[in-house]
């Protein structure tokens, strides 16, 4: 068993239970042989009521709301505010919906962006038609303009100017394509 | 449709949706921690006023520095180290008291008297609220600190040590000396 001088030194982690389960076990067998070192033990007791009673505890009404107020005066990045408004949406209308909402957003973002590029697109698309049925009608049209060329006389000058023409029948005719 | 559901109240979520920018989740834990920093930081300072504001302050920079807590230590230890710190820099800054080291604090071990009398215990509540408060004002910052953050805020020696960056040897040796002078103070009182 542990001296008086030394039991001292554990009487107050042995009060905050601090201690490894073999020197409890020593302290709490000598403070019980021990009038001075109970009386001690008896003080740190009463110490820590008499402290927790003693000091005034500051006053905290409003607290959270201070701190709440120096808060909002920190600017938020715009992400983390996005984040925070969806939060919220989800928070009290229901996941659903809030994913609804955040795909009808993705949705208009996307035709926001994708219009210019679309018009763009559409617009190259209908003069690559436009120039397709046009070869489209030049394909069907020689056979005629052949037709002309035996007649030797061409009808349209602008259409013929699309094409070299030969009056001479084992003459290769030479397609030229429709240049604008 | 609308499901109104209430704060959250489970910690690791209310963290996660402040880290979101979620002010309402924060002020929920503003709202559990609020006393307990408040009592940290009054503990240093020693001073309600001071420790109100620098409470205010250790909430302000833990949303500011809130994606840096990793969650490898609790959140509350987390704020009360932010709430100590601030109230050690705001001590050290005013130069109104010196700093103990550890090995000063073990050392002062020695010099504590060996006989302290009867229990105590016998005082008027009154009288001896006025007497612990007088010897409280005789300790020095460390050791005042120490022990109010163990016995009024009932904090481990690990947490302690934790907050206050300094062995836990240090913390046993400085509540040990806090305890026996506090003690004594208040049996000279006594007998004078």
């Amino acid at each position: 068993m542990p001296a008086c001088h030394q039991v001292k030194l554990l009487l107050g982690p042995f009060e905050d239970g601090e201690l490894e389960p073999h020197e409890m076990q020593d302290v709490a067998l000598h403070v019980v042989t021990c009038g001075a070192c109970k009386a001690a033990l008896d003080d740190f007791r009463s110490l820590g009521v008499a402290l927790r009673d003693s000091l005034p505890q500051p006053n905290i009404d409003g607290f959270t709301a201070a701190v709440l107020k120096r808060i909002d005066k920190i600017p938020q990045p715009l992400w983390m505010r996005w984040r925070s408004s969806f939060d919220t949406i989800a928070e009290r209308v229901g996941g659903t919906l809030s994913l609804v909402v955040a795909g009808a957003c993705a949705a208009l973002l996307t035709a926001w962006l994708a219009t210019p590029y679309a018009r763009h697109w559409l617009q190259r698309s209908s003069n690559r038609n436009e120039v397709a049925s046009r070869n489209q009608d030049d394909m069907i049209a020689p056979p005629q303009q052949i037709a002309g060329a035996t007649a030797n006389a061409p009808t349209d000058q602008s259409e013929t100017s699309m094409f070299a023409l030969s009056n001479d029948p084992g003459t290769t005719v030479i397609w030229l394509p429709n240049q604008p | 449709m609308s499901k109104q559901s209430g704060p959250p109240t489970d910690e690791a979520e209310l963290i996660r949706k402040a880290k979101r920018g979620d002010r309402g989740a924060f002020g929920v834990l503003v709202e559990r921690y609020q006393r307990r920093v408040v009592g940290v930081a009054l503990a240093v300072v020693h001073n309600p006023d001071d420790a109100l504001e620098l409470a205010q302050e250790t909430f302000v920079r833990a949303f500011e520095n809130l994606n840096s807590f990793e969650s490898r230590s609790s959140f509350s230890t987390w704020l009360y180290r932010i709430a100590a710190n601030l109230a050690i820099d705001l001590r050290r800054r005013e130069g109104r008291h010196t700093f103990v080291r550890g090995e000063e604090a073990e050392n002062e071990i020695d010099r504590l008297p060996n006989s302290a009398g009867d229990s105590f215990a016998e005082f008027s509540r009154g009288e001896l609220n006025r007497r612990l408060r007088a010897a409280l004002d005789e300790l020095t910052p460390e050791h005042r600190a120490v022990i109010l953050l163990r016995e009024v805020e009932g904090l481990s020696y690990d947490e302690i040590s934790d907050i206050l960056h300094c062995p836990r040897g240090t913390v046993m040796s400085r509540l040990h000396y806090a305890r026996n002078r506090l003690r004594t103070i208040l049996k000279t009182a006594d007998r004078n």
